[in-house]
């Protein structure tokens, strides 16, 4: 009988996790068709980590940032400082702008602009209503136009992946550096979103490639099994897959 | 990779790439990094300490660390690994001092897990998965640190056998052994909460069709 040679410990968990190469994963196939017992091991420690995938991570709003204090003060970084989304006002003002491009014309009776020591400053006309004495409406007329060529530019109706440098080429573009400030500002927050969702699309990818490598191996062990005994009882299994991989 | 998406590649550097431009002093270059990575080292966070706001700290410290230890990262390991050992260091003091401040592991258990990619969900589909996520979240906090931590290593981030061998400083066989022993002792948990066969979310909605097919399948291989 083979009761005393049962799948060691460290190759069954190679042969569950697919380290084990391909003459490793025979012996393993090859003695759980004899051996019950093994073959009810490697079943339990499936189902465990099918299990386990079920459990994932609550849908957190990260958005950590590094903010250097170069842009603010004019020379001698401070020291980084870190804090959520919601607490930045860096974010603030790129959240504005995000807003400022989608309804520029819609909106602009709440807009505010102020240019100061800090550079620009873009307020949503949220809370009290403030004075607009710095900005004249010639100023605001300008903007809005500068805005709407940037919309109806075909670079820029196609920048998915933010494209700073024909950004810049665009005639007439430098003399506002308002515009400029803007443009920046809405570069960088696209760049940003462009990451994140990059990097979602590469999660996925990983996740969709690594279930269908399991299920593939498993329809391998299916069919290795259809061949090898019991065809009635193993085609239902088949059948058992191929539902869920459809599902 | 789809044409698509050669844009954005011609946008992304590599890891390696991002940290040397970092540590020449580019903190943009840093905050790419940031976004590439937070989820995953929230993730492995939330799964070992088990609640999400010691997780979100953990992570935001860890970031905070590399980014003051960029320069000493001299690329010997992955730029993924260093990030996963600051990580797990945290962790671990996080527990320890939580164990100093006799905590009764107060869990996550009200949270709901949320796997990514299934964004419309009945409601009843969603309370299956907090029940889920609660024993689940509840047969981890009963194993060991090392036997947890690996677990989430291998199960969620695919760490080769190796690759948490070195960062968790044991031999091979010792992580073997760790995996082994804390999905033997999972088994046993869920097994005692009725989640022991594939499907299970199914099995507790007592969708009885598709949840027997797949006891059918275990029987099998018995």
């Amino acid at each position: 009988m083979t009761e005393t040679t049962h799948i060691a410990q460290e190759q069954l968990l190679d042969y569950l996790y697919g380290e084990a190469d391909a003459s490793a994963r025979a012996r393993v196939e090859e003695h759980t068709r004899s051996c019950p017992q093994c073959a009810a091991e490697v079943g339990e420690l499936r189902n465990v980590r099918a299990t386990l995938g079920e459990w994932g991570p609550p849908e957190a709003e990260l958005g950590f940032r590094l903010v250097s204090k170069r842009d603010e003060a004019s020379f001698g970084p401070a020291p980084p400082s870190w804090a959520a989304r919601t607490l930045r006002p860096r974010m603030w003002g790129l959240a504005a702008a995000a807003v400022l491009v989608l309804t520029a014309t819609a909106t602009l009776a709440n807009l505010q602009f102020e240019v100061g020591e800090q550079g620009l400053v873009v307020r949503l006309g949220w809370g009290e209503p403030q004075a607009v004495d710095q900005v004249s409406p010639a100023d605001l007329a300008d903007l809005r136009d500068g805005l709407r060529q940037e919309m109806l530019t075909p670079q820029v109706a196609t920048s998915v992946n933010g494209v700073p440098a024909e950004w810049a080429s665009i005639p007439g573009s430098s003399d506002d550096p308002w515009i400029g400030s803007v443009r920046e500002l809405i570069r960088e927050s696209e760049q940003r979103q462009q990451l994140v969702f990059d990097n979602r699309v590469r999660e996925a990818e990983q996740r969709i490639a690594s279930q269908r490598r399991s299920d593939l191996s498993e329809m391998e062990r299916t069919f290795r099994e259809v061949d090898a005994e019991d065809a009635e009882l193993a085609r239902q299994q088949l059948m058992e897959y191929l539902r869920r991989v459809s599902r | 990779m789809s044409g698509a998406q050669s844009g954005v590649l011609s946008m992304q550097r590599t890891d390696e790439e991002l940290v040397s431009l970092a540590t020449a002093g580019d903190p943009e270059s840093f905050n790419q990094l940031v976004v590439r990575w937070e989820r995953q080292i929230f993730a492995l966070a939330y799964r070992v300490l088990g609640r999400e706001e010691d997780a979100r700290d953990v992570c935001q410290e860890t970031f905070l660390r590399a980014f003051r230890g960029i320069k000493g990262f001299k690329g010997q390991a992955k730029f993924s690994s260093w990030l996963y050992r600051i990580a797990l260091n945290l962790c671990h003091d996080w527990m320890r001092r939580d164990k100093r401040a006799n905590h009764l592991l107060p869990l996550d258990t009200e949270s709901e897990p949320e796997p990514a990619g299934q964004p419309v969900e009945t409601a009843e589909g969603r309370a299956l998965r907090r029940d889920l996520g609660r024993v689940i979240t509840e047969a981890m906090a009963t194993l060991p640190e090392e036997q947890r931590t690996t677990i989430v290593l291998k199960e969620y981030h695919g760490l080769t056998f190796q690759e948490i061998a070195d960062l968790q400083g044991c031999p091979l066989s010792t992580v073997k052994t760790r995996l082994y022993q804390g999905l033997g002792v999972l088994r046993r948990q869920l097994k005692r909460s009725g989640l022991d066969g594939p499907g299970s979310v199914a099995a507790l909605a007592g969708r009885g069709g598709v949840a027997k097919s797949s006891r059918k399948v275990v029987n099998l291989d018995r």
